[in-house]
């Protein structure tokens, strides 16, 4: 057996740290729209999010057991994994309420809800990692490296394009944005990112210009004051939230915008009700406990030796963190509104857990002193 | 690691340019772009809530707070006893902006661009409110749609209604879904006062009533609507973005104050005996109007006022014109719906201040009271009559009388009313002397009551009189007066020569209760000497004993005095011998005068003088004060009002909202006043007090008809019966 290392306590520090604070907003902002809901409590919403998370910190404790490194060589349980979401993901298609206008849950009665693109994230970083791992010869073989980046590409068009049928466009583009930085990272030649990225870019502008409401989005986030009252809405709600907290915040609970005039506040806006109501400090704080995650999920894959579990650390890594940009930079106006949550914050079950899983697993490898 | 033999390190030693050492090597610069990300992210935080803090404050505070006005509650009108004739009641109006059924409305620099509506979302909403509202659908789709940045949908309505419509609300907000919009919406309620008058109908000429916007139109409500009216407030509240209060942070910026309650002299029992009397002189006289004053002569505070036809404050407009315009109507509802109109601004015309007239024969008593203080007559002399005929220039009409008349004693003159005889005494006096004196009674002059569209009458002055103009004053023409001008000048013969200001506004309080002004009897000029005075009244009680008006005399032997009038009316600029106004002014007790009163029938059927048309009502209106004197009313003048006004209750009308029907007689017992009438409003009713001579102080319900739970239809009277608890 190698040598084993104590768990990343800091990283469980900032992460715990991070669900706390979600907590105390995941209530602030959604009492409002629990109490008002039809015969709904104010609690509704913390105690769904209070219960995933208890359910997502044994998984957590369950995965810090996981032998990462395992899969590989052994890649029988990402494919069954995969098999699992493919029919999970063509299920919610058929069986999952439209909500929003939006398939994304499978109804389990009492227990909640399943989402499975949530889920397929964590997935995707396992999955990707191997492949690049398992075909390392490849890469420094020119053109030679193109069949297996196709392969790659064939293996991620099916529940990609079921995730865009949801539709469910943030979760997709989160999911090729982290899977194409561990492609990069697991040392693909730099002239296919040269081909890929304006094709890539060329497809997304068309799928999103040919779709009507996502082009309204974009057009939004240029320039929000053009609709105040409709497209913009979102926006200049958010921006009011974050700027009316000033420094120090109007204090917890005490935020105006949550009474239904910021849209999704408990939800992918959650962090400008953080704004609104703890200021400069609670959004830099939050800000800072993900750059922590950042720093500790580097370290945890710098000092791995085994370049499967280097890749894997900082594929989950990035995950998080990148979710968690994109997320800030939409409440502050700094990209177009794509429907992410806040990892460990914001409400959503299954969000919360996957995140969990997440951390479960980069837990697991920093005790992996290994290899 | 059993399980992966073939993992990286042994590679790493043999040295071969790895991928891994290519992740090794990537791996700073995408952390170098996550950072500068972050960085952009930290740069963006400190912009908007360092930067730009204010900015967005100042934003979001304009969005979250709304300044709601307080209307200020309109202050009541009690009559001397403190019984309540106008009373406010707190209803809601519901209101739409238009513009939220018009998906394209854009305003560019002012202009209102409306582009087309959205029609189906509007009738949608027009179809669920006609039924609540009572009203067409097609006429509330026409108001939703209107180009107005806002339009009334139905003004004070019943707390029912609001309910039902509050439901209708709240209903559809919960069944909103994104991307449809929800019509109701644009719909919102707006707190304003319900202006009830309790009595209905009496005194309303005095009273007025208030336009649909609380504006005083007429009479007390006018002249005093500063006074009534107070002052609107404003608070801040916070809201959510269904713009639904949020009653957290409620600061007054301006504090409201609720209007004044103005306590009027008028007595609502007298003035009810007035108005029945005159309606019982109209039936039998068919005047074209029929009016009278009863008037304290000591102190000039108006008891009562009225004049025919009555008008009720409480139903300006059948509820069926309502919210039509001319040309929903078929011909025979625009004939009464002009009729109805024409009848209301008749009645709305409050002739004993604003007709002016000439007094006529009622004016021998101030030229007989003048030439008594001058000196130039005395009691019993006698005067030639020339047998009812006097031709005293050759150039001029004769002076005739109506009877033929020989020599008659002074007081045979006013008994008799001889014109001839009251011409001679009249010219006995030095012009400016005469004119000094009719100045000092009142004539010309406004009275003081500042009433609206009060006449002040006309004097000539002696520069402008010629030949006969001294012996047409002597017995009444050639000036004109309002009956309230007359009346004051013969209440100075009554009450021992002094001209006393007419007062109507007795005292007003704030809306604390507590006394702001009241008016004291306020003596204009003295006029005579008390001797004279007292003269004049012995000489007077001849013409109800044995002169023109034997049929004022009053029942139980209380003795009266007065004068008769009977004055042609001009037609088409001639005296017609055939129209007059016909008067009657008497005081009671003659002693000691109480009471004032003036009957005028303008334009009685047939050939009818004062004596025998207007001394009649007279004697019915002094009969039942007598009676109502006896039986105990009045007696404490000025009750304790401010225990009245704490005895409504706020709590006690809110709380009726819960047990009030719609359609059905709510039971009244044992409420307050203000109470009762408030539940009778919210079912429905149109309320009637009926009088309560025994004053007012803590009173309740004592009796209603119809009884509770009985089915009420919209308008129905209910009848409420107030006493003692």
């Amino acid at each position: 057996m190698p040598l084993r290392r104590p768990v990343d306590r800091w990283l469980l520090f900032f992460a715990v740290m991070l669900m706390a604070i979600g907590m105390v907003w995941v209530y602030s902002a959604s009492w409002v729209r629990g109490a008002s809901g039809g015969g709904g409590a104010a609690t509704a919403f913390l105690v769904r999010q209070l219960i995933a998370g208890m359910l997502g910190l044994v998984l957590m404790l369950l995965l810090t057991q996981l032998d990462v490194a395992a899969l590989q060589e052994n890649i029988r349980p990402l494919q069954i994994a995969y098999g699992g979401l493919m029919v999970l993901l063509i299920a919610v298609l058929i069986i999952g309420p439209k909500v929003n206008g939006a398939h994304r849950w499978i109804r389990l009665g009492p227990f909640g809800s399943i989402q499975p693109s949530e889920i397929f994230k964590p997935l995707a970083v396992l999955m990707a990692a191997a492949w690049m791992v398992r075909n390392r010869e490849a890469w420094n073989d020119g053109f030679g490296s193109l069949p297996k980046l196709v392969q790659l590409f064939l293996i991620f068009i099916p529940p990609m394009g079921l995730i865009l049928l949801q539709p469910d466009l943030g979760t997709a583009f989160l999911i090729i944005f982290v899977v194409m930085l561990i492609v990069f990272l697991g040392g693909a030649p730099r002239w296919i990112f040269a081909v890929t990225m304006p094709i890539l870019g060329l497809v997304g502008f068309l799928f999103i210009w040919m779709t009507p409401w996502r082009w309204a989005r974009i057009i939004a986030f240029l320039d929000p004051w053009a609709d105040p009252q409709g497209k913009g809405h979102q926006a200049i709600q958010s921006l009011l939230a974050v700027g009316s907290g000033g420094l120090l915040g109007v204090g917890p609970g005490q935020g105006q915008q949550k009474y239904f005039y910021l849209p999704e506040a408990h939800t992918d806006f959650i962090y400008a009700v953080i704004g609104e109501e703890a200021g400069l400090v609670g959004t830099v704080t939050v800000l800072a406990l993900f750059m922590g995650i950042l720093w500790r999920g580097y370290r945890i894959a710098r000092r791995s030796t085994d370049s499967y579990l280097r890749l894997v650390a900082m594929g989950l890594t990035l995950l998080l963190v990148v979710q968690a940009l994109m997320n800030m930079s939409v409440v502050l106006s700094l990209a177009p509104n794509k429907g992410i949550p806040l990892p460990f914050i914001s409400f959503g079950p299954n969000s919360l857990i996957t995140s969990l899983i997440c951390l479960g697993l980069l837990m697991s490898i920093s005790k992996d002193a290994s290899a | 690691m059993a399980l992966t033999p073939t993992s990286s390190s042994p590679r790493r030693l043999l040295g071969r340019p790895e991928a891994r050492d290519l992740a090794t090597s990537r791996l700073p610069w995408l952390m170098g772009v996550i950072l500068l990300w972050g960085a952009a992210i930290f740069t963006r935080l400190i912009w908007l809530q360092v930067v730009q803090h204010r900015k967005y404050q100042v934003q979001s505070e304009q969005q979250h707070t709304i300044t709601v006005p307080v209307p200020p509650i309109r202050g009541e009108i009690r009559d001397r006893r403190g019984e309540a004739l106008a009373i406010s009641l707190k209803a809601e109006s519901l209101f739409a902006t238009p513009r939220f059924f018009y998906p394209d409305f854009r305003k560019d620099k002012g202009e209102r661009a409306w582009g087309n509506p959205n029609k189906k979302l509007a009738q949608d909403v027009a179809s669920q409110l006609a039924p609540i509202l009572e009203l067409p659908k097609g006429v509330v789709a026409d108001r939703l749609l209107k180009k107005s940045p806002f339009v009334y949908l139905e003004r004070q309505l019943p707390a029912s209604k609001v309910a039902a419509i509050k439901e209708l609300i709240s209903k559809a907000e919960e069944e909103e879904e994104e991307d449809k919009p929800n019509g109701f919406k644009a719909l919102a309620f707006l707190d304003e006062s319900r202006r009830v008058y309790p009595r209905g109908s009496l005194a309303s000429q005095i009273i007025g009533f208030v336009n649909v916007d609380g504006q005083g139109q007429l009479g007390i409500e006018q002249t005093s609507e500063q006074l009534l009216a107070g002052r609107k407030g404003e608070f801040v509240a916070a809201k959510d973005a269904r713009n639904r209060l949020r009653l957290l942070r409620e600061q007054y910026t301006q504090v409201p104050v609720n209007g004044s309650t103005l306590q009027l002299t008028i007595d609502s029992t007298i003035q009810h005996i007035v108005e029945e009397s005159l309606e019982e002189a109209v039936r039998l006289s068919r005047p074209a109007t029929a009016y009278a004053v009863v008037v304290d002569p000591n102190t000039g505070e108006i008891l009562a006022m009225a004049g025919t036809p009555r008008f009720d404050p409480n139903q300006l407009l059948p509820r069926k014109f309502r919210y039509r315009g001319e040309g929903d109507l078929s011909p025979a509802e625009r004939d009464e719906l002009r009729r109805e109109l024409d009848r209301q601004r008749a009645a709305r015309k409050v002739h004993p201040v604003e007709d002016a007239y000439e007094p006529g024969s009622t004016m021998k008593i101030f030229t007989a009271a003048i030439a008594l203080e001058e000196r130039k007559v005395h009691l019993g002399e006698r005067i030639d009559c020339m047998g009812g005929r006097w031709v005293y220039n050759a150039k001029q009409n004769a002076i005739t009388d109506t009877h033929h008349h020989g020599v008659l004693t002074f007081e045979e003159i006013l008994w008799q009313s001889s014109n001839v005889g009251a011409a001679k005494m009249g010219i006995r006096l030095d012009p400016a002397t005469h004119f000094q004196y009719l100045h000092k009674f009142g004539f010309g002059e406004p009275t003081g009551l500042n009433f609206p569209g009060e006449t002040q009458g006309r004097l000539p002055i002696p520069a402008e009189w010629s030949v006969p103009t001294q012996y047409t004053l002597s017995y009444g023409y050639g000036l004109n007066a309002s009956p309230l001008q007359v009346l004051m000048a013969g209440c100075a013969i009554a009450n021992g020569g002094k001209l006393m200001r007419p007062i109507l506004v007795s005292r007003i309080y704030n809306d604390k209760g507590s006394l702001l002004k009241e008016a004291k009897p306020e003596v204009r000029f003295t006029v005579m000497s008390e001797e004279t005075s007292a003269l004049m009244r012995e000489s007077l009680k001849g013409v109800v004993s044995q002169g023109t008006a034997k049929k004022a005399k009053l029942d139980g032997g209380v003795e009266a005095f007065g004068k008769t009038g009977t004055s042609r009316k001009i037609i088409n600029g001639k005296y017609d011998p055939k129209r007059h106004f016909a008067s009657f002014m008497g005081f009671f007790p003659a002693e000691a005068p109480q009471y004032a009163i003036l009957v005028m029938l303008d334009d009685p059927a047939g050939d009818a003088d004062g004596g025998s048309v207007a001394a009649p009502v007279f004697k019915r209106i002094g009969d039942a004060i007598l009676r109502y004197r006896q039986g105990g009313g009045d007696a404490e003048r000025g009750a304790d009002l401010k225990l009245s006004l704490r005895d409504w209750p706020v709590g006690e009308t809110d709380e009726a909202v819960v047990h009030i029907q719609e359609g059905r007689v709510p039971s009244l017992r044992g409420l307050s006043l203000k109470a009762a009438i408030q539940r009778i409003v919210m079912a429905g009713g149109v309320p009637r007090v009926e009088g309560h001579p025994e004053g007012l102080g803590a009173a309740q319900v004592k009796a209603q008809s119809p009884e509770p739970e009985a089915d009420l239809k919209p308008g129905g009277v209910v009848i409420i019966r107030m006493g003692a608890p």
